[in-house]
């Protein structure tokens, strides 16, 4: 699985919202992740790529993709 | 728009900040209330006319606050405050471990401790700083806290001022929750925190799943039933007796300024936990105790409800349905779970907002919920009606919210493909609905909407007749309905489900018991949470009348028409099941989970319903035809051996032919079991039969159709339990539930955790 589709996967189990993702689904306005919402999809993240995220980084991203991006390019997960 | 102050809602920061910089970046953007020339936040309310507040001179009726049980006007609770005030002074002006603690105090943790069931309580300035304080009390580094998502700010803030792992679950989410209490590993503790009522839109909690889950991770269930303490249960103590809850081994808080009227909050749970609260917590012991006049009106409050409950409860329960009914009629989006609380969904802030100021412009206040006290885009605006209105009062609110002007809001989402009444996915207007029957029983212009869900093809067809008989009494009585067909029972479930979540206010099973059952099911999801707050109604046209004989509805149809608009209403639990849905695969493959109403058989009970329902009723009728069904079921019925589990006690019994798991006293085509259940019991009876000979099936079939009491014996032997599990270690025993036989063992049974709103012939 590409990891553009483990991270659409994770964040579509963590998260209450029932609309279809996609890589340029906007985290907070799309998917509306608060605070806790966005933490558990960060714990998430953290145990499937067994990693630790700073919540600073994830502050910054916006879309599904800023995520991959962020996942790959600081964190080097595949 | 969103109210965040700018300060903690930015990333950009300046080194070496000017104090007149700092303070400008604390402001607040009101620039979208300016514009709307309203602002229905810190409201000046002037007091108290007649019970209601006012504003700018003005009567306002009062869906804002949580006074549930209208408390915060009793004049018992006034005159118990006014002494203790004359006794004890305005404040203690001290902490209670100082010379804060009035004997009142003590008197009030005892009686809390008392209502909820619990060892020992303590006492809070409130409930917010009770669960603030809380988790940096009981809570380290080494700990981790599963809070549910939606869980109320303060116990967000104190668990995050705790310090330790922090892990969100998908709101009431019981598999998410299971998920991640298996993969959690290396605490020191686990905590589960979670809300009994999820304020905003009056979901409850699983709490019976949750605490079960705790004891089977060792983990400490912590709830805050700050909007169920007066509020639920049959004498409305709360969370813990409304899901049935003895020995409660977690920590309990709750408020006691919403249904109790009054203020302050509570912490309870075993005496080890309060007392080290007592002397180590923080919040407690270094803030001014709570005034005696506020522990004075609370012991008032909680005698009131001791004693006249039984009269309160059902008037906010009246009250919410007459007013829920009124806003469906007018279009609106309602968003609200099973608890008191309506919940219309507003969207936008700036939409929430306009939606407040239209009710406030009609004298009604409500709470506007926007970010971030919402996600965005997930508005609400919450109205609390409770039980402060009498009649005249209702009356003159449902003119009121008559007159309100709600263009541009969501209308309804459809409801299902019909045949008769008014057309499908349309509500009936509210001008057509003059001369429709009463469904609540106060409120003077409240409606209903009805939808029939009816199999055709039950009773072999002959269905039809009856079907068209309800029809004819229908129109009679001048009741717009939608009438949905299904195409067998499965599309019952499924036209039930999305009446349920499409805001229909009644839903009604036309059949026998098979088709009542599936409508049934489609009332929850599944975890046995309740999907709507919508009422289920039951008209018997079908071969099976046990579901209707059970609950007291009448067998026919002018009968039953007339008890279903006379609207009197039972909260009956219901039996969850999940079992497998083949025999080849292995153990815990392909699990399903359904509702009954009645009764479940595992073993030979399924053969004999699949017999049954072969044929045979048509020519010999119900009686008749499943006692021939019988008798040739257990000339050919080979025991097993099963292994059955009761709470946990598991024992494996031989020659095993049924085991009958239920609540009911009629359980099939003249089956009646008597047991010792009551109503609202979350235990289930367990009925076996075993070793059966020719000498005994006299006695046994004398003591079952006769509905004689069960002396446990060799053969036919009962108990109780709220926990059931059953498997087979060779052949797989078949279950079968409210007369369809469904699937294989290993299966679970236990009472679903939501209650359903059955309306039945007679009180309960």
């Amino acid at each position: 699985m590409k990891l553009e589709e483990k991270v659409i996967a994770i964040i579509q189990s963590n998260t209450e919202e029932k609309e279809s993702i996609t890589i340029g689904s906007d985290l907070r306005k799309g998917l509306r992740l608060d605070s806790f919402g966005t933490l558990m999809v960060i714990n998430a993240l953290e145990d499937t790529f067994e990693i630790e995220l700073e919540e600073a980084d994830f502050a910054r991203v916006n879309t599904v993709g800023d995520v991959v991006s962020l996942l790959r390019d600081k964190y080097a997960c595949v | 728009m969103s109210f965040r102050c700018c300060a903690t809602n930015t990333l950009v920061f300046e080194v070496g900040m000017q104090p007149g910089q700092f303070y400008e970046s604390l402001a607040i953007d009101k620039s979208p209330l300016d514009a709307l020339r309203f602002n229905p936040y810190y409201l000046p309310l002037d007091g108290l006319r007649q019970g209601r507040p006012r504003v700018r001179g003005e009567t306002y009726f009062d869906l804002a606050s949580n006074d549930y049980l209208g408390l915060a006007s009793d004049k018992r609770i006034h005159e118990a405050m006014t002494e203790a005030i004359r006794e004890y002074g305005a404040s203690m002006c001290g902490t209670p471990i100082a010379t804060g603690y009035a004997p009142i105090l003590a008197e009030l943790e005892r009686q809390l401790a008392r209502f909820t069931g619990l060892e020992a309580a303590v006492v809070f300035p409130s409930c917010y700083q009770a669960n603030v304080a809380l988790f940096g009390c009981i809570a380290t580094r080494q700990d981790v806290i599963f809070v549910d998502h939606y869980a109320h700010a303060s116990l967000g803030q104190g668990i995050r001022a705790a310090g330790c792992k922090v892990k969100p679950f998908l709101h009431n989410d019981l598999q998410h929750l299971q998920r991640q209490l298996e993969a959690a590993a290396g605490f020191r503790q686990i905590f589960v925190v979670t809300e009994s009522v999820f304020s905003t839109e009056g979901s409850i909690a699983p709490l019976g799943e949750i605490v079960e889950l705790c004891g089977r991770y060792n983990a400490i269930p912590v709830v805050d039933d700050s909007h169920g303490i007066g509020v639920l249960g049959k004498s409305g103590r709360g969370i813990l007796e409304e899901k049935a809850i003895a020995n409660y081994p977690g920590i309990y808080t709750a408020s006691l300024g919403k249904a109790l009227g009054n203020a302050g909050g509570v912490i309870a749970g075993n005496n080890l936990l309060v007392d080290a609260l007592r002397y180590a917590c923080p919040g407690l012991i270094y803030s001014t105790a709570l005034p005696p006049s506020c522990a004075a009106g609370a012991l008032c409050a909680l005698e009131i409800i001791r004693n006249e409950f039984a009269r309160l409860g059902p008037t906010m329960w009246d009250n919410h349905r007459c007013l829920l009914d009124s806003l469906r009629r007018r279009g609106l989006d309602l968003r609200s779970g099973p608890a008191p609380i309506a919940a219309i969904h507003g969207g936008s802030a700036e939409n929430t907002l306009v939606l407040a100021r239209e009710f406030f412009n009609h004298r009604i206040l409500a709470t506007p919920f926007v970010p971030p006290s919402v996600p965005d885009g997930k508005g609400t605006l919450r109205l609390i009606i409770g039980a402060k209105l009498d009649d005249s009062g209702m009356k003159e609110l449902m003119r009121a919210l008559d007159g309100l002007s709600l263009p541009g809001f969501t209308p309804q989402h459809p409801v299902s493909p019909t045949d008769g009444g008014a057309p499908a996915g349309k509500l009936p207007e509210p001008d057509a609905l003059s001369g429709a029957p009463r469904t609540t029983r106060r409120g003077g212009t409240a409606r209903a909407t009805y939808l029939f869900i009816a199999n055709p093809s039950a009773r072999d067809g002959r269905a039809r007749k009856k079907l068209d008989q309800l029809r004819l009494e229908l129109g009679h009585r001048r009741v717009k309905f939608d009438l949905a067909l299904c195409e067998g029972l499965e599309h019952a479930r499924t036209l039930s489900e999305e009446a349920n979540r499409s805001g229909c206010d009644v839903v009604v099973g036309v059949g026998g018991d098979g088709t009542i059952n599936r409508v049934l099911n489609g009332f929850f999801d599944a975890n046995g949470q309740r999907l709507s707050s919508a009422r289920m109604g039951a008209i018997h046209v079908g071969t099976s009348p046990d579901f209707c004989r059970s609950y007291g509805v009448p067998l026919d149809v002018p009968a039953a028409v007339e008890a279903l608009l006379a609207g009197v209403t039972r909260q009956i639990r219901v039996g969850k099941v999940v079992w497998e849905t083949s025999p080849e695969r292995p153990h815990g493959s392909a699990s399903r989970t359904a509702f009954f109403g009645c009764c479940a058989n595992i073993g030979l009970g399924a053969s004999l319903a699949r017999l049954a329902n072969g044929g045979i009723r048509k020519y010999a009728g119900d009686f008749v035809g499943t006692f021939a069904c019988l008798l040739r079921v257990l000339l050919q019925y080979r025991p097993q051996t099963m292994t059955l589990e009761m709470d946990g006690r598991p024992q494996k019994l031989d020659k095993l032919y049924n085991i009958a798991v239920g609540k009911t006293h009629y359980i099939a085509s003249g089956i009646k079991v008597r047991h010792e259940l009551q109503e609202q019991d979350d235990r289930l009876y367990v009925m076996c039969l075993r070793d059966l000979s020719w000498s005994r099936l006299g006695h046994v079939l004398w003591t079952l159709y006769r509905g004689k009491p069960i002396a446990s014996g060799r053969c036919l032997s009962m108990a109780y339990a709220k926990h059931i599990r059953l498997d087979a270690a060779s052949a797989r025993p078949e279950v079968e539930f409210d007369g369809d036989p469904a699937g294989w063992c290993p299966c679970r049974i236990e009472t679903a955790p939501d209650s359903l709103d059955l309306i039945v012939g007679q009180p309960s």
